[in-house]
């Protein structure tokens, strides 16, 4: 009897537990708003099983991403068939880049401003200066489970142009940032200049249309402006401005 | 013993029900479709376009509706070049003349089939709707850049510049292209978004 009731309770335990942890989601504060820190980038990864892995792993990220925030270029387009039935995606080509001679640059001269290590991730901000933080920006908060504005409406200013990423639910969290970063990333060279082709045949009975975009756009001081993660739904988002020039 | 069995597998029931519960996504009733969808704001100086797109994978959905709707966004543009070109035609007279056709035809080049610069999603929504991820936008473009760039069009042909420039079309596209102005320098302020929630952090 006594072995049942342990049984139940094990399953009970690993049935609640993981949905009670999914709600509680802390991140330094220099990771969810990190617009205020001039010149600095954040890099992140999945927890290995040395924290040394991790933390050099997150460095040579957040190296990266400061090489994406200094300059970009962006080329491809996809295109979409759109029937009756509905519209049918045909493929994609895009690709970025980075001035792989900053990047080199960076890895042997930056400078780790913070970490923080949660618990499936580690956090690293980089600088390519000696910069202070505040000390607000510095302590764990949680995410809000409030929605932000910005979600649903990007903000809209004439000194920044503003897109914003989204991504699901991955195997690992570090996955889904990223992903929603690089949606991000495009839909801003998207929201600056988009070449557009569409052709549309129309019968008697039935109609179609092929559209095709074209994007081919150099960015330069890309700034990640918020990241809000929405526990319930499992969508991780994130806002991205360039100066607008 | 049997009620404390009955007891343990209800509980366990009623813990699976419950997580369940808290995990399952939304789905698209009418409640989920926001309001700028079925309202499309009007405003002189932008046009916009809304769109609805489904997928499995939550990035196509958006991308398709984006999509949709900046081609939506093209094919108003073309309507609206189309029915200025007809002004014209009908105002000056010049119905067949080869250089208006030219001119309005290379407007549309560069302005509406080719290329939408700072066209941008205004609103978006994403709703699970049933197995499938669904995806609202709003898509906007500053029209009165497209006038501007028409109007300049219409300037580097002199001789046409001199016929069209005593008729009413084209004072009317010269006072949108003055008040386009005015809203760029008016912009030069940083515009709050509308916020749909207050954001908190």
């Amino acid at each position: 009897m006594r072995h049942i009731c342990r049984y139940f309770f094990g399953i009970l335990c690993l049935v609640i537990l993981p949905a009670v942890g999914s709600h509680a989601q802390v991140y330094p504060q220099w990771f969810l708003e990190p617009v205020n820190l001039n010149g600095a980038a954040v890099g992140y990864t999945q927890n290995f099983f040395l924290q040394s892995s991790s933390d050099s792993a997150a460095f040579i990220k957040a190296c990266e991403n400061l090489a994406r925030q200094h300059f970009m270029e962006f080329h491809g387009g996809q295109a979409y068939w759109e029937t009756e039935a509905g519209v049918y995606w045909m493929g994609d080509n895009f690709t970025e880049t980075i001035d792989s001679t900053f990047l080199v640059n960076v890895l042997s001269h930056a400078k780790k401003i913070a970490e923080y290590s949660g618990k499936s991730m580690t956090f690293v901000l980089v600088s390519q200066t000696e910069t202070a933080m505040p000390d607000s920006m510095t302590r764990p908060v949680k995410c809000s489970m409030n929605e932000p504005g910005w979600v649903e409406a990007p903000p809209q200013t004439g000194d920044y142009v503003y897109a914003m990423g989204v991504a699901p639910q991955y195997f690992y969290e570090s996955s889904s940032w990223d992903a929603a970063e690089k949606r991000g990333r495009f839909n801003l060279a998207r929201n600056i200049k988009v070449t557009l082709e569409t052709m549309q045949k129309v019968g008697d009975q039935s109609g179609q249309e092929i559209r095709n975009e074209e994007v081919s756009e150099a960015l330069r001081d890309i700034e990640v402006v918020h990241r809000w993660r929405d526990v319930s739904r499992g969508l991780y988002y994130v806002l991205i401005r360039v100066p607008n020039k | 013993m049997k009620k404390l069995m009955v007891l343990l597998v209800s509980s366990l029931f009623v813990g699976l029900i419950g997580c369940g519960g808290s995990r399952s996504m939304q789905s698209a009733g009418t409640g989920d479709i926001p309001d700028w969808f079925t309202n499309i704001p009007q405003d002189p100086n932008y046009l916009y376009a809304a769109n609805t797109q489904a997928s499995q994978d939550l990035q196509l959905a958006i991308d398709k509706a984006v999509t949709g709707g900046r081609s939506e966004i093209g094919r108003q543009l073309e309507v609206k070049l189309e029915g200025l070109q007809k002004k014209f035609s009908e105002e000056t007279g010049t119905g067949n003349d080869a250089q208006l056709l030219q001119m309005f035809t290379q407007a549309e080049k560069t302005v509406v089939s080719t290329t939408l610069n700072g066209s941008r999603v205004k609103y978006q929504k994403q709703v699970k709707d049933g197995e499938l991820w669904r995806s609202y936008v709003l898509v906007e473009y500053p029209i009165g850049a497209a006038n501007t760039a028409l109007m300049q069009q219409i300037k580097n042909n002199d001789q046409m510049y001199t016929r069209f420039r005593a008729s009413e079309s084209f004072k009317e596209l010269q006072d949108d292209v003055d008040k386009y102005d005015k809203y760029k320098q008016g912009q030069e302020q940083p515009q709050t978004a509308p916020q749909t929630q207050p954001e908190q952090h």
